[in-house]
């Protein structure tokens, strides 16, 4: 079923220097039970457009186009109804569990309140609810850890506490924005299996959003590579990873330790992202790729299904068997096989 | 070079880096002598202001009342500390001894006027900075939060009450209006408010951007909530810094006033103006603990809330950051 779909989405922030065209045209759907990995580097709008999907952008930005959550559209809804979704159909997990729980608030109090604002329950029942959601991701004694103020506890330990807070109400759809980010190694491949046996028991649909497509390959079920605030190519995991489509995406994955072959030093997609204040003005990443021609400086190619490909969609001009050629080429396929 | 004392600092401060902010403040607050000995002199002052009544049995001269044995019958000066107290303390009404002397040329016992005197100028800074401090909170905390045109309204706002000249427009008011004592604690608090207000917007400001309050907003709080449960908490520490601060200033505004005589009518005792009752005729030359009596008490009064206020700025923001 059909939970999250985007539909044509544009965000822009109003700046000193002008407006910010932070997400550009983003269409992009998730099914429930499903996991979407959204990668592309800093910068390209991935919080942008979690933040527009929840409703939180700042009062500076503006958004244009389609976002549906099951059959409700979510653009333009006034703010009480946004409200009753969010944290109940919907919850999001930030990068930092450092600033995103109050620090003078006990763990219990914003938990309590957090199921209360969405349940009818006594303080009692809403208590019994967050001391069982502590204890589902995983948090030893958590009777005693309701008594704690965050910084009473560890990186990992808090980013347990905003997971298990975001799903408390047992969202539908859940967005989790670079969760793992913010927290060191071994926290981070803590974290990443919580997340995939949460996978599993929550019947949510998941945007995971990262910048590592480690974390993508062992998470999600599809993912949608975005850059310069456009999605320039989207597949199933094992898809892209087998032929990936994109010049971009191709970078992406030889710059990924262990892909690029024989070379010793890691490979870097030559020059900078384009400036989102003044985006070059056809495909947003013409001016780094190797193939582009003339066509693709002037107008950018719309995201279309890739013809030999099941289920993909990529943002490009290249026909089909150079792209198959180049792309096992460059992105170090071949070396890995 | 660390001293052993800075190390024992830094060993303390490791060891109560696991307790909450709160919990932190207190462990500093206990070490700051200046501020608790503050404290311990407004714990006494709110004692010897509650006393009043029982100073007004025990000498027999009540508040306010001119006592004719109060005035020396040769000099005509109020009497000194100690007067007729020779026989003991036994003897009660006209007759019995002015521990503290007389206050002014009427004969009015100065124990019982600075009794008085503190339970007016306790109840001025306390009820004055109330006021202040609700509308403070009010307009710092919309401004902060709403933003946008609201804000720029309510800064002019504060801009303008800083600018106005405090004495001047009080005198001219109270010359209108007539004094009283809600004259006096509306005109403090309508000329207070915009200085907590302004820390409390700026304080409110930084805060709705941090990363938690999206998070209460992500799961579904109103901005109503989140102003009550989530930012007006963290504005405690700044409350009660900024309210001790206030209730000094208001004590001294309050003195001022009635020293000017333009402050409270004469049936409510004033530290201030029992001051002013020793300027006429020189009487302080002659009679210096006229003034000394009151007025150290109004600067030590002052003092004890300004410190205490200082104790707790640095109690809870020791590195001196964000307060001021
Ligand atoms: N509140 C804002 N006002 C103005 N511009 C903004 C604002 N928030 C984001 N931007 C701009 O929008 C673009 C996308 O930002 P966004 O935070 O979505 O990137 P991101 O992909 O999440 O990056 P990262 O991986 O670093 O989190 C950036 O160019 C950023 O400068
Ligand atoms: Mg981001």
């Amino acid at each position: 079923m059909r939970l999250l779909t985007v539909d044509d989405l544009r965000t822009t922030f109003r700046t000193d220097d002008g407006p910010v065209g932070a997400v550009d045209g983003v269409s992009l759907s998730v099914d429930a039970g499903q996991v979407l990995g959204i990668v592309g580097e800093s910068g390209c709008g991935k919080s942008a457009l979690s933040l527009s999907i929840m409703g939180l952008l700042p009062k500076s930005a503006t958004i244009t186009g389609s976002i549906r959550l099951g059959e409700q559209e979510l653009v333009g809804l006034a703010g009480s109804e946004l409200r009753q979704l969010r944290g109940d159909d919907m919850a999001m997990i930030f990068q930092d569990p450092m600033t995103s729980l109050n620090p003078v608030m006990r763990i219990g109090e914003q938990l309590i309140e957090a199921i209360r604002l969405h349940q009818r329950v006594s303080k009692a029942e809403a208590r019994r609810l967050a001391v069982d959601g502590l204890a589902a991701v995983g948090i030893p004694s958590p009777e005693d850890r309701m008594r704690a103020y965050p910084l009473e506890l560890s990186g990992g330990m808090r980013q347990r506490v905003m997971i298990a807070m975001a799903l408390l109400n047992r969202p539908r759809l859940l967005i989790a924005d670079e969760p793992t980010t913010a927290l060191d190694v071994t926290t981070q491949a803590q974290i990443l299996e919580l997340m995939r046996e949460l996978r599993r028991e929550v019947d949510a649909a998941i945007v995971l959003i990262t910048h590592d497509l480690g974390v993508v390959a062992e998470l999600c079920d599809e993912v949608a590579v975005m850059y310069a605030g456009r999605i320039v190519e989207r597949a199933p995991v094992a898809e892209l990873f087998a032929h990936p489509q994109h010049p971009y995406t191709w970078g992406l994955l030889a710059s990924l330790p262990g892909r690029s072959g024989a070379e010793e030093r890691l490979y870097q997609i030559p020059g900078t992202p384009p400036s989102l204040l003044h985006p070059p003005a056809g495909c947003r990443f013409a001016p780094r790729c190797a193939f582009a021609m003339d066509a693709c400086r002037t107008d950018p190619a719309p995201l279309l299904t890739a013809t030999a490909r099941a289920g993909s969609a990529v943002a490009c001009r290249l026909d089909q068997t150079t792209r198959d050629r180049e792309g096992v080429r460059l992105s170090g396929t071949e070396a890995e096989r | 070079m660390a001293t052993v004392e800075q190390l024992e600092d830094m060993k303390t401060e490791g060891m109560v880096l696991a307790r909450t902010p709160r919990q932190l403040a207190f462990a500093r607050l206990r070490r700051d002598y200046v501020a608790l000995i503050s404290l311990a002199f407004i714990v006494l002052l709110v004692l010897f202001a509650l006393a009043g009544p029982l100073f007004e049995s025990w000498t027999g001269h009540p508040v306010n009342r001119s006592n004719s044995t109060g005035v020396d019958d040769y000099t005509l000066l109020p009497v000194g500390p100690l007067h007729g107290c020779a026989d003991g303390l036994a003897s009660v009404g006209e007759r019995a001894c002015f521990v503290l002397g007389a206050s002014n040329n009427l004969g009015y016992d100065m124990l019982v006027q600075l009794s008085f005197g503190a339970r007016t100028s306790l109840i001025i800074g306390i009820v004055a900075t109330f006021l202040t401090m609700v509308v403070a909170l009010l307009l710092g905390v919309i401004a902060g939060y709403v933003g946008g045109w609201t804000d720029t309204v309510i800064a002019r706002l504060m801009d303008v009450v800083a600018a106005f000249p405090f004495l001047l427009f009080a005198i001219a008011a109270s010359v209108a209006f007539g004094a009283s004592l809600w004259f006096v604690i509306l005109i403090i608090a309508i000329f207070s408010w915009f200085y907590p207000g302004r820390i409390f917007r700026g304080e409110v400001m930084s805060l709705r951007n941090r990363e938690f309050v999206t998070a209460a907003r992500m799961l579904g709080a109103s901005n109503t909530r989140i102003v009550l449960r989530h930012l007006m908490p963290q504005l405690i520490g700044p409350l009660t810094v900024y309210a001790s601060l206030s209730v000094a200033g208001a004590i001294a505004a309050e003195a001022a006033l009635s020293y000017l005589g333009f402050g409270l009518p004469l049936e409510i005792p004033s530290w201030g103006r029992m001051i002013s009752d020793a300027v006429p005729g020189g009487l302080y030359i002659n009679a210096p603990f006229l003034m000394v009596f009151p007025g150290t008490l109004l600067v030590l009064t002052v003092l004890a809330f300004n410190l205490l206020g200082d104790g707790l700025r640095d109690a809870l923001d020791p590195r001196g950051g964000t307060l001021l």
